[in-house]
């Protein structure tokens, strides 16, 4: 039986939806994507929950580096703490830091790469500064912003987007000069278009999809710089728990009490793990050349 | 060749003082007193005074910078406000433990990671080959102190096969030296070998496509001889170059395994600057670390013109 959709003369809103669907199925049939979703949805899930229902726990002498139990899915710390509410409020702080960078360090690696890859005199400035930056391994630079700021959620996160953001600089330059090349720009131009809009309408979309899979590698690195930052004592402050944090508190009660060292590390790995499936599955799903050759 | 060298080298000088001058801003600018910082906690008004005098911190920024650099120049990193010994000596007492530990995790990376992603890119799509991917992504995920920990609890607390921490130097001999450092290498080598693994898979998968593979296949070759003679072989610039990128990678762990396994290295002496507040000796390591990893970076691109005889600048 023939039916008739409402008008949509030009079919643009169907279209459009069937791409999305038909990019979230391309991007769920690769393999990988569906154990990363997992790894990394559990770990979130548990956090969301957490922050929304767990009270925090009291300090209770009796359970000092009690051991995983039923009453205590995690053991407990030195201080006698509950770890299961303790670790997931430790993974707020450590997801808001990967997010935050992730965003950051993108989303000021465009604007500089835009101008890079546009402006010839800005370009020689900003990448002999971005090299410099390059040059010092991201958690040594980290780690001399942070022994000169102090200690902070803040701070650790400035510190390690402006590590980052010279990674992203590059590869946005890098994209805008071989496209600014393409024949499509060479089309809008003639077509009138001004500097603003070949770059805002033609290229800023085109490099928006590497730029998605880059931000899930600076989100996981973050996560794990992070962790290091706090593990050597130039992270968040104690009263702040990361899932570093905690590690480091842990790590003198090794010996009686592996799970707190061990828990929260295998947090990381899972959601890191989990975060760099996916972007692996994205980058494939984005670039079918790059999946077969790699 | 040796212009090819001498320009390298040469581009290297501008990227160093750039790297010295950030470090420099970032005492300038992340403190009102940057005097006070490389004085201390506990410092007296006079040694402050003394400080900005010989680092000219009452004068102009470029006349400061002209000092720093000078001194920088003359080999002098600062001296330690908690031990009162140059930053150098300190770095030098601690150089060989992390020398150690650094090129025996990438000997242990290399001795895992050729192999494995050799016989991943021969079996390509087999469950050996998913295997080996899936090993890649995972010790590149894993935090490189979880990877301690969990090597200690296993081999050290439960099998007590190696020592829980400690470091022995070599002239003590090779056995308690191979003794204490081999937990610390293979957690440091682990994240190496995932990135070395999977570059050696795709660089040999692509080796294996070309027609003088087919060729040598057809002259009736063994498969290892194919393998390790004309894949393997061939395949080895992209890998030289994966090296150079997984450094960053390996300062960081060393930062981090010095501290789980207590060796004192050039690690263990930056968390220790960090805990005591002592900022020229953590300022001093930052340059060094980024110093040897400019240099390190230069002699693999000169290592890579070597190697591939089609390279020439």
């Amino acid at each position: 039986m023939a039916t008739v959709t409402a008008p949509d003369p030009a079919g643009t809103v169907s279209r459009r939806r069937g791409g999305f669907v038909r990019s979230i199925r391309a991007l769920a049939a690769r393999p990988g994507f569906l154990p990363g979703f997992v790894l990394f949805s559990v770990p979130l899930l548990a956090i969301i929950l957490g922050a929304l229902f767990l009270e925090r726990a009291p300090m209770d002498n009796a359970i000092r580096l009690a051991p995983p139990s039923l009453a205590h899915p995690f053991g407990a710390d030195n201080l006698g703490r509950d770890l299961f509410g303790h670790v997931l409020r430790g993974g707020q702080i450590s997801l808001v830091i990967g997010i935050c960078v992730a965003v950051l360090s993108t989303s000021i690696g465009l604007v500089l790469g835009l101008i890079a890859g546009f402006v010839r005199v800005a370009d020689a400035i900003l990448m002999r500064i971005m090299d410099g930056l390059m040059a010092i391994p991201g958690i040594l630079l980290a780690i001399a912003l942070m022994s000169v700021a102090g200690s902070g959620l803040f701070n650790v996160i400035v510190a390690i987007t402006v590590a980052d953001v010279p990674r992203v600089v590059r590869l946005v330059r890098s994209m805008v000069l071989s496209l600014r090349e393409q024949t499509f720009v060479d089309a809008a131009r003639m077509a009138g278009n001004g500097t603003g809009r070949i770059v805002f309408r033609h290229l800023l979309p085109a490099t928006l999809g590497p730029l998605a899979v880059q931000a899930t590698f600076i989100c996981t690195s973050a996560i794990i710089t992070e962790a290091y930052l706090s593990f050597i004592g130039a992270g968040t402050p104690p009263d702040t728990p990361s899932w570093g944090n905690i590690i480091a508190e842990g790590r003198i009660y090794f010996r009686s009490a592996p799970w707190i060292v061990l828990i929260p590390g295998f947090l990381i790995a899972a959601t890191v793990l989990g975060i760099n499936l996916m972007g692996d599955a994205l980058r494939d799903a984005l670039d079918p050349k790059v999946a077969k050759a790699i | 060749m040796l212009a090819f060298v001498v320009r390298r080298v040469l581009l290297a000088v501008p990227v160093m003082i750039m790297v010295a001058t950030f470090v420099f801003l970032i005492m300038q600018l992340g403190t009102s007193d940057p005097a006070a910082v490389l004085a201390g906690d506990l410092a007296t008004d006079a040694q402050i005074v003394a400080i900005r005098e010989r680092y000219g911190f009452d004068q102009p920024v470029w006349v400061q910078l002209f000092k720093w650099f000078a001194l920088l120049a003359q080999g002098d990193l600062g001296t330690s406000i908690y031990t009162q010994m140059p930053v150098t000596r300190l770095i030098g007492q601690r150089l060989e433990a992390t020398v150690a530990l650094a090129v025996y995790a990438m000997v242990v990376a290399i001795l895992l990671a050729v192999p494995l992603g050799t016989i991943a890119a021969w079996k390509a799509g087999s469950w050996i080959d998913r295997a080996v991917m899936i090993f890649a992504v995972s010790a590149f995920s894993f935090p490189v102190f979880l990877i301690s920990y969990t090597l200690i609890l296993v081999f050290a607390l439960e099998l007590g096969l190696f020592p829980v921490q400690g470091y022995q130097p070599l002239a003590r001999g090779i056995g308690p030296f191979l003794e204490y450092l081999t937990l610390p290498a293979i957690s440091l080598g682990l994240a190496f070998a995932a990135l070395l693994a999977r570059m050696t898979r795709a660089s040999v998968l692509d080796m294996l496509r070309q027609d003088f593979v087919r060729t040598a296949r057809a002259k009736g070759l063994r498969t290892w001889r194919v393998l390790v003679h004309h894949a393997l072989r061939n395949a080895a610039v992209p890998i030289v170059t994966v090296i150079g990128l997984g450094l960053a990678a390996l300062i960081s762990g060393v930062v981090i395994t010095e501290t789980v396994f207590a060796i004192p290295g050039i690690g263990r002496l930056t968390v220790d600057g960090i805990l005591t507040r002592d900022y020229p000796v953590v300022q001093g390591v930052v340059l060094f670390f980024s110093f040897v990893y400019v240099l390190l970076n230069l002699a693999i691109d000169v290592i890579y013109a070597v190697v591939d005889p089609r390279i020439r600048y």
